[in-house]
């Protein structure tokens, strides 16, 4: 356990020291600011006609700026961070010299996805903070009679993005492993993210629907795609009547199923990375 | 510039392209969409024959996986254009081939132009592959000749944008040197511009993007005028389109030309 906590901790100092990161969380941090700014003038009135959510409470609409964020851009951190942890030290040689100590295989791995999983609830925190802080300062006053929506859905928030981040990270953690050329394996990694995209707004579900009728595969195909998984669940979130426990439990069962994904992904990495020449 | 030697990188670049598992990966699921479209879609073009007796339907086909071919095309663009150079940096054949009498103004024009023919190709065969489907489960056009003008201006209009998508990428496979920064860039790259909506980040600014400007070259929300309704004459589409066209013509060489000034100027270590 100790060997485990080691190398978690050496994945999210790594994590935490890489510049890309960085600059990724500095790009991020600042378009954090600007989704702000732009929901202080509509919420003040600068916008006449325009609204910040489906109705009048805007803590509500607050927090679901912040699962927007965080379910759009947690899809682009989740890949790199899948992807490099691997090819980063693939490329430096270091999982020979890694593979070579006295440690089980699993205890890297374990290792890798704790402190990469910690690094997430590390920077989901970090944007919500920065969400919140700035909320208070642009729009504070016309936030105030909302703030216990706006805290209490918060949590539900955060084990929702861990978790979908972390469908993503354990994707293209498996791709990685299968896959030794680093750019191919983020391409597919990417095409994950183009499936999830297309299966749920574009028509190759249903198409695929009218040539095998009566399969019932327009619903399951739709129902596979984690992006159909965060829209109900920013609709769910969106609405006030929902309060934060009945919106978590509406989208349980959409959690769940997309903790499998993650639990799938990351048992097939164990297996990849166990069985597998991986140097 | 020598002509021969750009044709030559161009030849290499075109072959190492053709030959990349990327490509062959994005091209099975290009064709399966497509074929998909064609045998399963048919039911929404059927609709609009029935209130639309002109070619519309026809060229509905087209509009229907508008989207899901853009997002491919341009994923598999932005990475292998992005990767080009840094690939061959990694593997020492870039300073191998600047030991040559060349210009390296010459190689990247052959890198681009070999990218860019195979672009062309490879949305020609694509484009058209959909339009036969379409044609083998649904029916022709009425007007061949209006139907083959506008799959001409459509196949023009997606090149230029990929065109575009090749000097970015490029231009930011030459500014870094780690591959890793360079796939992470293509990636955010390619979230901005087709999968979150760039307006939300650039404002206005977001019309500079390709897929904005191949968007508004399909269809212009504001002025109504797309290139698959045939009950718009073409010359109106053409004339409408030529600001965008001209805009994806000057940024991609702004680019490319920003993209020869670097590397001209970087120590080829």
């Amino acid at each position: 356990m100790r060997n485990v906590l080691l190398i978690a901790r050496k994945e999210f100092v790594d994590i935490l020291s890489n510049r890309m990161v960085l600059f990724v969380l500095v790009l991020f941090t600042f378009y954090v600011f600007t989704l702000v700014y732009d929901f202080s003038i509509v919420v003040n009135g600068g916008r006449p006609g325009a609204k910040v959510g489906l109705d009048d409470n805007n803590g509500v609409a607050a927090a679901n700026y912040i699962l927007y964020m965080l379910t759009w851009c947690g899809t682009i951190i989740g890949i790199i961070i899948g992807c490099s942890t691997i090819s980063t030290e693939r490329m430096g040689s270091a999982l020979n010299t890694l593979i070579t100590k006295p440690l089980y295989r699993d205890t890297i791995i374990n290792g890798k996805i704790i402190g990469s999983l910690l690094f997430f609830a590390a920077y989901i925190l970090f944007i919500m903070a920065i969400f919140t802080a700035a909320f208070l300062v642009f729009c504070g006053n016309a936030l105030a009679p909302y703030l216990a929506d706006y805290f209490s859905r918060l949590p539900f928030m955060f084990i929702f993005v861990l978790i979908y981040i972390g469908v993503f990270l354990s994707l293209s953690l498996l791709v990685s492993l299968l896959v030794r050329d680093q750019a191919i394996a983020m391409v597919i990694s990417v095409v994950f993210v183009y499936f999830s995209e297309v299966l749920v707004g574009q028509s190759i579900s249903r198409n695929l629907s009218n040539i095998l009728p009566g399969l019932g595969l327009e619903g399951l195909l739709s129902g596979l795609s984690p992006k159909s998984v965060a829209t109900q669940a920013h609709l769910v979130f969106a609405h006030s009547w929902n309060d934060a426990y009945s919106a978590f439990f509406k989208i349980l069962p959409g959690m769940e199923k997309l903790l499998l994904f993650m639990v799938i992904g990351m048992i097939l990495s164990y297996i990849v990375f166990v069985k597998r020449d991986i140097s | 510039m020598n002509a021969m030697i750009v044709y030559k990188i161009a030849q290499m670049e075109f072959v190492r392209v053709i030959t990349s598992p990327i490509v062959l990966f994005a091209g099975i699921i290009l064709l399966f969409i497509a074929f998909l479209n064609g045998a399963g879609g048919i039911d929404t073009l059927d609709y609009i024959s029935s209130t639309d007796n002109t070619d519309t339907a026809v060229l509905k086909g087209f509009q229907q996986i508008f989207g899901s071919t853009v997002m491919l095309l341009t994923i598999t663009t932005a990475f292998v254009s992005a990767t080009t150079i840094p690939y061959e940096r990694w593997k020492g054949s870039v300073n191998v081939l600047l030991a040559k009498p060349l210009y390296r103004r010459d190689y990247i024009l052959g890198k681009f132009a070999g990218l860019a023919m195979f672009m062309l190709l490879f949305i020609t065969f694509i484009v058209l592959f959909t339009g036969l489907a379409v044609i083998v489960y649904f029916r022709g056009p009425q007007s061949i000749s209006g139907y083959a003008w506008r799959v001409m201006a459509y196949i023009t209009v997606f090149t230029l944008s990929c065109w575009l998508v090749i000097a970015l990428n490029m231009l930011i496979g030459i500014i870094s040197k780690n591959i890793l920064f360079v796939t992470a860039a293509a990636m955010t790259y390619f979230f901005i511009d087709s999968i979150w909506y760039s307006n939300r980040f650039l404002g206005f600014l977001s019309i500079l993007t390709p897929q904005t400007l191949l968007g508004k070259c399909i269809y212009n929300a504001n002025t109504s005028i797309g290139l698959f309704d045939s009950l718009i004459p073409f010359g109106h589409w053409l004339s409408s389109v030529i600001p965008y066209v001209s805009l994806l013509i000057i940024e991609m060489i702004l680019l490319l030309l920003a993209g020869i000034y670097l590397f001209s100027r970087e120590d080829s270590n």
